[in-house]
């Protein structure tokens, strides 16, 4: 299914300008090698090795605190881009000569050398492709850690790639769920996701461990309803984590706020009861304050829990952009023209591509096993107590039941392995052991007797 | 002949009496047959949506006839609702599902009005909520629309006690984390739906101070008391005495009423009557009404819930009874043709319950006593194990 969002007439020639060079830049001649040079538009210089662009946006390595880190910056942040040691110097204003007039197909890009340019082939100077994939889609399929998985998130990468996927649009739409997920879903998105794929959060409700999943991205948009935050961890009767395993949860915040880019203050007042407040100077920067007097706009006071709005997410800059529709994103994300990889089908607001499809599947599973799951338990249960007191052949035909309700059981885990330790405070690793085994015994149990 | 005195009149109208609000009353009566024959008249599609919110309104039949409006190739949609809860507004949900928390309940239907029709609609309809009574969960719904009219004795609230509403239990970090993503969500769909955040933070957190006053028409909202003649509060951070919560003239909270909603510009205008708010709409002149099936979908879905919720309590008195039965009797075939009878009860009630799902929440099961479907799934289980191992 494809659609193109063509760029606004009313747009600016300076804005369609460049925008049109952006396309043009020519990316197959970008390798790992390439160093590039960005002046932002607060005049700061960055410098590093140049690990990607597409349609304008460029990610550079650096090296800070002595440690490596990818950046990205879209062409609205800077005023100047260099590649160094390249004759080709450009900013984004440049002229649309530069704009080719066909699009090369995917098969006209070199070959790739390294992983990071895996993407960029595939991108070339062709419509770049996006693709929506889904975190949670409310209801009662939205719970992080059950419904939202690091593991069918990284089943779905090989997808992405056979569809020749440039962009990755996460839609969130979770209230949260488990802390334990986040770190998990974090690295998969951060470390595999960002490495090949223009990677873009697209908040519609993304609340605790969901804000806190979407943190790493950088790149982010609010539909006009939009909530992100409120993520104060918790259990049991509104029980507050505290002490050692709250100190663990705002630093894991703060690293987290690192890769996304954002100013750690913001997470803190979305997870302990911190006042902020920002300013955004004439040139567009921000500047968060812990307190409610610093800063101009007061965005959490004191004794609150902080979520954003579209509202405030964009006054802040927090939020790139404020869309209900594909159409809208796709101009928030300054894409002249996008193919939406996949297939249009009743009832969805965007094309399902594959690697959606198995969220979808997998989500699906889950809640089916979910709602299935405790009658599994009861007739396990109930069968092997009931073959306490039964003949050898009433143990025979429970036996084969418990088995059946075990199996079941055993699928859903596999399937979803967070269930171990959901419906039986067990370890997934340790499910086998702890819980498999000496079940499978018990059955086996059943039938020694019977053939005594 | 008709067409040609309907031509007449519109003529009339059109030329001098338009600007009269008496003749506004007269003319849509009029024109309508007139309006029925002209090809660009724009088409409007009208529904009541009234009972119970989340039970009689529910997210099933408003689907329906909003797919009817659809398909009859509506351009305006008007929707009037009329929230009769079956407990007072004021009355708090058991446990945590206190009367702010409709809001999820909302949820379900709210997309019907905004990504529904973005995706199933060629031409956005031109949307209308007019309110005679929105209160609990039915209060988000009017915020959707661009457009908000008000019958005179109108009232939008009773989501109040967003602030107040875990009481003491547990961490108060956590419930002001609860406080945060429910205030920050209601919030959402007012921005949406192109309204001032603060009149629904006004609505839902008591000791919320918000005020306002009057620039170019247009209201300015201050999270403060008045501090000058052209300023009028909204809500204070004073309690509200009994009799205010009864008359609904809450300071705490804010209640809207026609002349409040109308002063802050969330209403549009005050009507009493169809034909007055066609006539506020610029439709009275020319429009035809669309003989929809909304009222006949919305009476249909009343009447099988109805239907569906008395099945449901008998089935579960007559299982009940079943199961005192212990085996159902000596014989195996009295006792596998007791529970071959429990069994079918159970999957009546597990279907009636799945239909009318959406309807049947936490409170209905609770009032009822009627288990969710996984305890009847289980029950179920346990009878095809017993059958499975009695002999004869």
């Amino acid at each position: 299914m494809k659609f193109r969002h063509l760029q606004s007439k009313m747009l600016s020639a300076l804005g369609a300008l460049a925008i049109g060079l952006a396309v043009a830049m020519p990316l197959a001649n970008a390798d790992a090698a390439t160093r590039g040079k960005i002046t932002l538009k607060d005049g700061t210089i960055v410098e590093g090795e140049l690990v990607r662009e597409v349609d304008g946006l460029i990610w550079i390595k650096v090296v800070t605190d002595g440690k490596e880190e990818t950046k990205m910056f879209t062409s609205s942040d800077y005023s100047k881009f260099e590649k160094l040691g390249d004759a080709t110097a450009a900013t984004p204003a440049a002229t649309p000569a530069a704009k080719p007039e066909s699009k090369p197909t995917p098969d006209a890009a070199p070959a790739p050398a390294s992983k990071p340019t895996e993407s960029k082939a595939r991108s070339g100077n062709r419509v770049p492709r996006a693709a929506i994939l889904t975190l949670g889609e409310g209801g009662d399929k939205d719970m992080v850690g059950v419904y939202v998985m690091a593991k069918p998130l990284r089943d779905a990468i090989p997808l992405l790639k056979k569809e020749n996927v440039d962009i990755v649009v996460f839609r969130i739409n979770s209230g949260g769920g488990a802390l334990l997920e986040i770190q998990k879903l974090s690295d998969v998105i951060y470390d595999e996701y960002r490495k090949d794929f223009r990677t873009v959060a697209w908040i519609d409700y993304a609340i605790s461990a969901a804000a806190m999943t979407a943190h790493c991205i950088e790149e982010v948009y609010m539909t006009p309803e939009g909530a992100y935050g409120a993520c104060t961890g918790w259990s049991g009767q509104l029980v507050a984590v505290k002490d050692r395993g709250l100190e663990e949860v705002l630093y894991q915040m703060e690293k987290i706020s690192a890769r996304g880019n954002h100013d750690p203050q913001i997470m803190r007042a979305m997870q302990i009861m911190e006042p902020l407040s920002a300013t955004v100077s004439d040139r567009g920067q921000v500047t968060f304050y812990q307190d409610t007097t610093s800063g101009n706009i007061v965005l959490n006071p004191k004794g609150r829990v902080f979520t954003f709005t579209s509202q405030t997410a964009e006054s802040v800059r927090f939020s790139s952009g404020t869309a209900s529709t594909l159409d809208e994103l796709a101009k928030a994300m300054n894409l002249e023209e996008v193919e939406w990889v996949g297939v249009k089908k009743p009832g969805y607001a965007w094309p399902i591509c594959a690697a959606e499809q198995l969220q979808m599947d997998f989500r699906e599973r889950t809640y089916k096993d979910e709602q299935a799951f405790d009658g599994y338990r009861i007739t396990l249960d109930t069968a092997l107590q009931m073959a306490q007191q039964g003949d050898d052949e009433t143990k025979a035909k429970l036996a084969g039941k418990a088995r059946e309700a075990m199996n079941r059981i055993i699928s859903a885990i596999n399937n979803n392995p967070n269930m171990a330790l959901f419906k039986f405070n067990m370890y997934p690793d340790r499910f086998r052991e702890e819980w498999i085994d000496p079940t499978d015994k018990r059955i086996r149990d059943l039938l020694k007797k019977e053939r005594k | 002949m008709l067409q040609r005195i309907g031509k007449v009149l519109s003529s009339l109208a059109r030329g001098v009496l338009a600007a009269t609000v008496g003749v506004a009353a007269l003319a849509p009566a009029t024109v309508r047959a007139q309006g029925s024959e002209t090809p660009t008249a724009p088409r409007v599609y009208y529904m009541e949506l009234n009972g119970e919110f989340g039970y009689d309104i529910s997210q099933t039949p408003i689907r329906e006839a909003m797919r009817d409006a659809r398909n009859q190739n509506a351009d305006v949609v008007i929707i009037r609702i009329d929230t009769t809860p079956k407990h007072s507004e004021f009355e708090r949900l058991p446990d945590d599902k206190q009367n702010f928390d409709e809001l999820f309940r909302a949820q379900d239907v709210l997309p019907i009005f905004t990504d529904e029709i973005r995706r199933e609609w060629t031409k956005k309809p031109r949307l209308v909520f007019w309110v005679k009574k929105a209160m609990g969960g039915g209060a988000f719904l009017p915020f959707v629309a661009p457009e908000i009219y008000m019958t005179s004795d109108a009232r939008i609230g009773g989501i109040g006690g967003i602030g107040v509403m875990y009481g003491g239990t547990g961490d108060e970090v956590v419930r002001q984390k609860q406080y945060s993503l429910r205030m920050a969500r209601a919030e959402g769909y007012f921005i949406a739906g192109g309204y001032d955040p603060k009149i629904v933070r006004a609505m839902a957190e008591p000791a919320y101070v918000l005020s306002y006053r009057l620039e170019g028409g247009r209201p300015v909202f201050l999270e403060r008391l008045p501090e000058r003649p052209d300023e009028f509060v909204l809500t204070t951070d004073e309690p509200d005495t009994m009799q205010a919560q009864v008359r609904g003239q809450t300071r705490s909270v804010l209640t809207l009423t026609a002349d409040v909603a109308r002063a802050i510009g969330a209403s549009k205008g005050t009507v009493d009557n169809l034909d007055d708010l066609l006539f506020q709409l610029g439709l009275s002149r020319s429009h035809t009404m669309i003989n929809g099936r909304a009222n006949r979908i919305m009476e249909g879905w009343k009447r099988d819930l109805e239907l569906a919720s008395k099945e449901i309590l008998k089935g579960v008195e007559e299982l009940a009874r079943a199961s005192e039965n212990q085996g159902g009797g000596n014989t195996f075939e009295a006792r596998t043709q007791n529970r071959g009878k429990q069994i079918r009860q159970i999957n009546d009630i597990i279907a009636r319950l799945k239909r009318f799902g959406e309807a049947f929440g936490p409170r209905w099961h609770n009032e009822n006593g009627v288990p969710p479907i996984s305890q009847f799934e289980i029950q179920r289980e346990q009878l095809e194990l017993q059958q499975l191992v009695d002999k004869k």
